[in-house]
């Protein structure tokens, strides 16, 4: 157990301290970063705090209403609030469009009620904000008869939430919460553990193989134990990138909700369906990592590894593909054929997980199916090592791996 | 020459031999053809042979959902629903219907909807609950309902602009009037179709992933050669120089047609498949964006190349190429960034979009992105191409330089700043 330990310690340490592992930490968050930034930024050029003119030759808005709660109830939260500006003519209105006063004008002409026609001028196209909001400051004009109750709903419109019928899951109209996403977050995770610590895996013997160390290391540890220290300092990397990620995505969290952004308030979670994708995920992951073991075991060089195990990769990533083919029926026969079969388990379990509710029998089986293929290849694994301990420029074949003579 | 040429075929050979690189570059967009060609000729037959049986039958069939009205909201439903909406008492009635087949999906309608606006869907377990269902029966029946059954007034609210005439004061010479929505080519004027508006942003990820795998390739290339000493060899008889250039032209030849194959399926599956993929009858995809895509991957190539070889001369070991490839890289990621969002933000015509579009390091893929979307003076493009082909020239010169046996034959480990010196010329 010693030996184990020493060699799961000296391999975290030979790669967790080096600069580049450092930088390849820190760089995945800093592109996060860099990514939403822009993306807030860009989205921060979509809205125009400038008021919108209007001109209403066929007075719709003879009393004008303003109702500045519809902004909050039917829009974006986050809107500016735009001040709207009645003109007597189009000529005064285009005055002050040129003169920058204003983003915008409206005119609605005198047959407005029974054409429902309006001419917009613009100079530049205007903000989105004031194209939502004079929406629904046009659709409150157009209710003043009617009590003020009746007309703020009826413009505000209805907020619909789907939801299943226990009530366990339920999707609001503004696309799912951050809580319904874990699932799909939880998938994300290990699939970069898998990219992140395949080459290590992959090298994990290949490179003690290349450069002749594996004669010596062999004289003081057996097999066995060498690739139990291997494995466990692989799944020690891979569990420092994880908690390490996961705590800037917590602190971005904490941090969106300070500054109130509304899809971070909501945090309320399923725990069903996050428990069915860990109990997938884990052994998905440790079946990929004990195959990429015995691919680095089996070959002669580690590049020659990174050919083969891109296969299992892409094959993690066939859901994502085709999640279109069941993204509408989530019970679909190749969806559950997916959910249950090696390689594709984890990424389809973790989009159903988003779209719809998995039967528990499903979860289990594909478990129980991630669950034997793991074993079989840490077995694989253990073999291909002692067979191919110190085979040097001699690629270890399939067929010799299973002949029972060796 | 000859050795730049001799290398140039050597690594031509090694990449068109490799499966990998011919079923990425070639085999996915000839299969996604060959599928679009298929099922166009299967659907224009079935077309030609039920066009007779076609009736009112095959319109879009309204399913029966039901629906608790808790707030007492709901008085009257109009003929064209009524079969479509059942009334239930109780939550637990709708459920009982529900499981038993009899409506599809339920709303509860609470008893504060006046104040709180919600109302909840109902799904069975088996249904994707991101798919909208016919949410817009029970808005417009509530809506009805709350205008007191003024069904006019209803309408009206419901669709308040029916024509909407854009002028653009800015534009004098075609009388100040711009079209409501062009769905003719790609691009944001279109938003009744989601494929044709969100075409600039695809065009960024497909020149993205071109840029990447193109040069990575060559990253790739050069740091296998160097990490199993081909390279000391190598030198022996040949210049770093003509080594450097014999490469990035190969992989450049390489690059050059993957890209070109993925725009002609692009191309042809938008221009032929149209019924397939929904496209607006008059769409056309520019062939210019192909022609101009072209020149903008040659540009961009030889720069991001250049850049990817000399980060490749640095590493002396690829398990260590991770972060010489985000140094390099990091320039064409922030503008694929900002190409992506950009049309989806409407950002297109921004001044940030237009300066992004003349800097050679974003260049190659926001101007493909500005393209896409709509017409591009011909003096911008002019413009931009030639500043990336000099940056291009500039930074290969730099790289040729660095490309010299103390670099390529070191075994000191890749950092950034190392990398920046041998850029400036420090090192």
């Amino acid at each position: 157990m010693k030996q184990i330990w020493q060699v799961a310690l000296y391999e975290y340490r030979r790669n967790v301290f080096k600069k580049s592992f450092i930088l390849l930490l820190i760089s995945v968050p800093a592109f996060i970063i860099l990514a939403v930034g822009e993306g807030i930024f860009l989205e921060s050029l979509e809205n125009n705090s400038l008021p919108v003119g209007y001109v209403d030759h066929a007075g719709v808005f003879d009393d004008p209403i303003t109702a500045p709660g519809i902004g909050a109830a039917s829009t974006d939260q986050n809107d500016q609030s735009i001040e709207f500006i009645s003109y007597a003519s189009e000529e005064q209105a285009a005055a002050a469009l040129k003169a920058g006063k204003i983003q915008v004008f409206n005119v609605f002409p005198p047959d407005y009620l029974e054409s429902r026609q309006v001419i917009h001028y613009h100079i530049e196209k205007p903000g989105k904000n004031a194209e939502r909001q004079f929406y629904n400051f046009l659709q409150i004009n157009l209710l003043s008869s009617k009590p003020p109750e009746i007309a703020f709903r009826t413009a505000a419109g209805t907020d619909i939430t789907v939801r299943s019928i226990d009530g366990r899951r339920a999707v609001p109209s503004g696309g799912p919460t951050f809580g319904l996403l874990m699932p799909v977050f939880i998938t994300m995770a290990f699939l970069g553990m898998i990219l992140m610590s395949s080459g290590y895996t992959l090298s994990a013997v290949a490179e003690e193989k290349e450069n002749r160390t594996m004669e010596v290391l062999v004289t003081s540890i057996s097999p066995n134990r060498l690739i139990t220290g291997k494995i466990l300092s692989i799944a020690g990397i891979s569990l420092t990138l994880l908690i390490v990620w996961t705590t800037v995505i917590l602190i971005g969290i904490g941090v969106g909700r300070q500054l109130g952004v509304g899809w971070l308030l909501d945090l309320r979670m399923d725990w069903r369906p996050i428990l069915g994708t860990l109990a997938v995920a884990i052994p998905s992951y440790t079946l990929v990592i004990a195959l990429m073991t015995a691919i680095g075991a089996m070959v002669t060089t580690s590049k020659e590894g990174q050919s083969v195990s891109s296969i299992f990769i892409i094959l993690h990533l066939v859901p994502l593909y085709i999640g279109f083919a069941f993204l509408n029926n989530p019970h679909s026969l190749l969806a559950v054929i997916l959910s249950l079969s090696p390689f594709t388990a984890l990424m389809t379990i973790g989009m159903r997980n988003l779209f719809t509710i998995v039967p528990t029998w499903q979860i289990l089986v594909s478990m129980g199916v991630q669950i034997l293929f793991a074993m079989g290849a840490v077995w694989l694994a253990g073999r291909s090592l002692r067979l191919g301990l110190l085979r040097y420029g001699q690629r270890l074949t399939w067929r010799s791996l299973f002949n029972p003579q060796n | 020459m000859r050795k730049t040429l001799l290398v140039m075929r050597q690594e031509l050979i090694a990449t068109f031999s490799r499966p990998s690189y011919l079923f990425f570059a070639y085999g996915i967009p000839i299969i996604a053809v060959l599928v679009l060609s298929v099922v166009n000729i299967i659907q224009s037959k079935s077309t030609e042979n039920t066009a007779a049986a076609v009736s009112s039958e095959t319109e879009f069939q309204l399913e029966t959902e039901g629906f608790v009205d808790d707030a007492g909201l709901i008085q009257t439903i109009s003929d064209d629903f009524q079969d479509h909406l059942l009334r239930y008492e109780t939550e637990d009635l709708a459920k009982q219907a529900l499981q038993s087949g009899e409506i599809s999906a339920f709303y509860i309608i609470p008893e504060d909807y006046l104040a709180s606006g919600q109302v909840d869907y109902v799904y069975p377990d088996d249904r994707s609950y991101l798919s909208d269902g016919q949410q817009w029966v029970i808005k417009s029946v509530l809506n009805f309902n709350l205008l007191d059954g003024d069904s006019e007034l209803a309408d009206q609210i419901w669709n308040p602009i029916q024509h909407l005439e854009v002028r653009n004061l800015a534009d004098e010479f075609n009388g100040g009037v711009i079209s409501r929505e062009d769905c003719s080519r790609p691009g944001a004027d279109c938003e009744s179709n989601e494929l044709i508006r969100l075409m600039p942003s695809i065009l960024v990820v497909i020149f993205f992933i071109a840029f990447m795998s193109s040069s990575n390739m060559l990253f790739a290339s050069i740091g296998t050669e160097k990490e199993n000493r081909t390279i000391e060899l190598l030198m022996l008889s040949i210049s770093p120089r003509q080594l450097l250039a014999g490469k990035t032209l190969a992989l450049g030849i390489a690059g050059l047609s993957q890209t070109l194959v993925w725009l002609s399926a692009i191309y042809f599956s938008l221009n032929m498949g149209g019924s397939i993929l929904k496209l607006p009858v008059g769409f056309v995809f520019p062939v210019e964006i192909v022609a101009w895509g072209l020149v903008f991957f040659i540009g961009g190539f030889a720069l991001y190349a250049s850049l990817m070889a000399g980060a490749g001369a640095l590493v002396p070991k690829m398990k260590e190429s991770g972060i010489a490839n985000h140094i390099a890289m990091a320039p064409l990621f922030f503008g694929y960034i900002y190409g992506l969002f950009a049309p989806l933000v409407g950002a297109t015509t921004s001044p940030l979009t237009a300066f992004l579009s003349f800097l050679p390091l974003t260049s190659p893929v926001v101007m493909v992105m500005r393209l896409t979307d709509s017409l591009v003076p011909l003096w911008h493009l002019l413009l931009s191409v030639v500043l990336l082909f000099i940056a291009a020239y500039l930074t290969f010169q730099v790289i040729a330089a660095m490309f010299n046996a103390q670099n390529l034959l070191s075994g000191q480990p890749f950092s950034a700043r190392r990398y920046l010196r041998a850029l400036t010329g420090r090192l």
